[in-house]
């Protein structure tokens, strides 16, 4: 869109932009967007957003379960975006000529409220007319914006007509609602959970206690595990998002359609008039339904195109093992984070957490690292142990022995240098090119998997798989992580003795707090890890309308 | 003599034939090494049941638990270790749910050194191909002999998840290699993925098979092609060199294929 310049509107823009910045009033303002503006001068005029954003009003502020779109006026009505003509644009117009406010696209996504009154956009159903003619006031006027949904869009002129009643000048800009996106692991913390089983032969409070004896209690919850069946896999069951704008925040649970034990987590644990829960798709899900399976990337810029949320990405397991098309869809249709896929068919759960995460490093070239599965890592870790020692949980639920007993595998060690040549290497090529991420981004974390029993051939972790991993980095405070033990020693209980831990806490920065919990029963040898069995709700990002707004205008 | 104990004592027991609670612990001693594995497990089962009732009863009792994947598991130490085996046994014997065998056969399939005569015969009996996909995954511990005969049962089953579990984890074996002759015909195998875990496992045992490997880098499926070659190259370097070029496996449409003779070739 060409954003008209005209000598009418030209300082009026760039005063606005100044207010956005200062929050302050100044009297010569002639537009004033106010705290929707997104033209501050920080944003670079070429990707931010030229106009007014909003977020969508779908939420339920008067409680009604109706969404608040659906009752234009719904009580307690906090979800629209105001904007100012302020009195002193009316000195550049005679006495004959007028002004208009006119929507010329985008008029059912929109509607334009003035005193009490909708008077452009949608009516309720019925369409509002596209042009409103204001009238000489010595006081701002005041519009509201109201978006129906996640990034509609509406094209807006504020028009001076000449005596002939003739466009004579025109200001055009958009109304742009957020997208919704999805939480990335880097953004700060502000709650850590997961689900407290206790049932003696089903106990996790081990799991629960590394957690506890970290973090503090309102930085960790524990879920009641009776009243969701025993089901511990809170992070498939349910992903944190949001949609911003300035002042803004409506935060969303989406919830998957596994509907394990889990189920009516959201709604119990979230659901609020600001906090929504939504599910998109239906019917039989597939694994790769369940979100370990649905992550975002950290924020990057590739190509000279900022991505503020980061990118989404999923695995796909093969034939009719993909994620439902409805979540595809959504983060396709929400741009901000162009999602794309890696190939998760080699893993029994087949989810994208099962062999990597990102992890903040401030000071590092992006701000954070990609950690990865170190496939020789991990044997460099294990040649480098007594092949001798015993390791009982290996033994229990692996049918190894002795540290030994893995190294000499050589079915093991073939099995692994063929995901790596298949699996793992064909991925990272896929997130450094959707990212650009390069070597010296990469945190490599040793990691070895196995075929499991009971998977058709395919493969989940061997040792305790690490690099599903939770960052708790509360504001702050010192990043801490929270990954399995990997318990390659035969002292369960000491931490001190293992071979592997060492060669795991070696490749994160010293600063950062690295805590090996055990998960062991109830979570690995249920085929899933330390990020499977968590989940994080996380301060949100915004301004995404500084650097996104040509990719959402697309 | 042992005859005689063991018909003494169950005899009586008529209806149940497991009912060995009149025997001496000595009687027990002597029937839990018995070479028939039903009298071992009766005879474990009342030693088990003597030794700590409150553990074999919970062992009993405890309900096995869905996975992130969805499907059953023992998710405890309690089930993992060898003296859970007899009541895993007892249990897998008289459960009819095949979710809850599957978990009790993943158990077994780890502790099964012991039992292998039982997991052998088990395997032979098992309705359910699932749960026989896992089962054999006792072929990765149980000795040569019992192995060579669960080998024989995983080869010839019906379903080809469980040919191909079977197949690939006698690369987990150190002595896999004696089991070469059992894959070789599974190279020729109707199923992708029989073909598939046959050749892997060939490379990996390094088994003198690359004639019988050669045909199948030409194979419809481009995943076999990838394995043919792989074991191949693990099987006779110039040879996947020479037939990469041959064949001009660079130029094949899967990335992967192509990528690994382009590897083969570059060395």
């Amino acid at each position: 869109m060409e954003h008209d310049r005209s000598p009418l509107f030209r300082t009026a823009i760039v005063l606005a932009g100044g207010l956005a910045l200062t929050g302050c009033q100044a009297p010569e303002f002639a537009v004033d967007f106010g705290p929707a503006y997104a033209l501050a001068e920080d944003a670079d005029p070429t990707q931010a957003v030229n106009g007014i954003v909003g977020v969508p009003n779908i939420d339920d502020d008067d409680r009604n379960d109706d969404p608040d779109w659906e009752d234009a006026g719904a009580d307690d009505e906090n979800d629209l975006s105001p904007f100012w003509i302020q009195p002193e644009l009316w000195r550049g117009v005679k006495q004959a000529e007028r002004l208009r406010l006119r929507i010329t696209d985008g008029d059912r996504d929109v509607r334009v409220w003035h005193g009490g009154a909708i008077v452009l956009g949608d009516n309720d159903g019925d369409r509002a007319p596209l042009e409103f003619e204001l009238e000489r006031s010595k006081e701002p006027i005041e519009f509201q914006v109201e978006f129906r949904d996640y990034l509609v869009r509406a094209d807006l002129e504020l028009v001076k007509l000449d005596r002939n009643g003739v466009d004579s000048e025109v200001f055009a800009f958009v109304a742009q609602a957020a997208p919704l996106v999805m939480n990335h692991h880097n953004q700060h913390a502000e709650q850590v959970m997961a689900v407290h089983v206790d049932y003696g032969d089903y106990d996790n409070t081990e799991f629960i206690e590394g957690y506890q004896a970290v973090l503090s209690d309102e930085q960790f919850i524990a879920v009641d595990g009776d009243r969701y069946q025993g089901d511990v896999w809170i992070q498939d069951e349910i992903e944190f998002g949001l949609v911003s704008a300035p002042g803004r925040r409506i935060d969303f649970v989406i919830d998957s359609i596994r509907n394990r034990g889990l189920d009516n987590v959201a709604e119990d644990l979230f659901e609020a008039p600001e906090f929504l829960v939504r599910t998109w798709g239906s019917g039989q899900a597939t694994s790769q339904d369940s979100f370990g399976n649905l992550e975002a990337t950290p924020p990057f810029t590739l190509n000279g195109q900022h991505y503020p949320f980061g990118k989404a990405y999923w695995g796909d397991g093969g034939g009719p093992y993909k994620i439902t098309d409805d979540i595809a869809d959504l983060f396709d249709s929400q741009v901000a984070q162009a999602p794309f896929e890696l190939d998760t068919s080699w893993l029994c759960v087949g989810h994208v957490d099962e062999f990597m995460s990102w992890v903040p490093v401030p000071g590092s070239r992006l701000g954070w690292k990609l950690v990865y599965t170190d496939i020789d890592g991990a044997w460099d870790a294990l040649e480098a142990m007594d092949p001798n020692t015993s390791i009982p949980r290996y033994r229990q639920a692996h049918g190894f022995d002795t540290v030994g007993e893995i190294v000499d595998d050589n079915g093991l060690r073939n099995l692994n240098q063929d995901l790596w040549d298949d699996y793992l290497e064909p991925n990272l090529d896929i997130l450094k090119e959707e990212t650009g991420l390069t070597d010296d981004d990469i945190i490599w974390l040793p990691g070895l998997f196995e075929t499991a029993s009971g998977c058709g051939g395919t493969t989940a972790a061997l040792i305790p798989g690490m690099a599903n991993l939770v960052v708790a980095n509360f504001e702050g405070e010192a990043v801490e992580l929270f990954m399995a033990d990997p318990f390659l020693r035969e002292d369960i209980g000491d931490q001190g003795a293992d071979g592997m831990i060492p060669a795991a806490r070696g490749v994160f920065p010293d600063d950062m707090n690295v805590n090996f919990i055990d998960d062991f029963w109830v979570y690995h040898f249920g085929l899933g890890e330390v990020h499977c069995g968590s989940n994080v709700v996380r301060t949100p990002v915004t301004d995404w309308w500084k650097t996104i707004g040509t990719l959402v205008e697309e | 003599m042992r005859f005689l104990l063991i018909l003494a004592l169950l005899l009586p027991a008529a209806a149940s034939a497991a009912d060995l609670s009149t025997a001496t612990d000595a009687e027990l001693t002597v029937l839990a090494a018995d070479p028939d594995w039903t009298v071992r497990l009766d005879a474990s089962l009342e030693q088990a049941l003597r030794t700590d009732p409150d553990l074999t009863a919970r062992r009993m009792a405890i309900a096995p638990r869905a996975t992130r994947a969805g499907f059953l598991r023992f998710p405890t130490q309690m089930m993992n270790v060898p003296d859970a085996a007899p009541v895993l046994l007892h249990r897998f014997r008289t459960e009819s749910a095949p979710e809850v065998r599957g978990a009790l056969a993943d158990c077994l399939s780890r502790l099964s050194v012991p039992w292998a005569d039982a997991v052998v015969e088990l395997m032979a009996d098992e309705p359910d191909a699932t749960v026989r996909s896992i089962l054999v995954h006792a072929v990765r511990f149980i000795p040569p002999p019992q192995a060579r005969a669960l080998v024989v049962h995983g080869m010839a089953d019906a379903d080809a998840v469980v040919r191909a579990e079977t197949a690939s984890l006698i690369a987990r074996r150190s002595d896999g290699l004696d089991f070469a002759d059992a894959l070789v015909p599974a190279l020729a195998d109707p199923a992708e993925r029989v073909r598939i875990s046959a050749a892997r496992t060939l490379g990996t045992v390094q088994a003198d098979v690359s004639e019988a490997l050669v045909p199948l880098l030409s194979d419809g499926s481009s995943s076999v092609r990838l394995h043919a070659l792989r074991a191949l190259d693990r099987i006779d370097g110039p040879r996947a060199a020479e037939q990469a070029r041959t064949l001009d496996l660079v130029s094949d449409l899967d990335a992967r294929v192509s990528r690994l003779a382009d590897r083969i070739l570059g060395r």
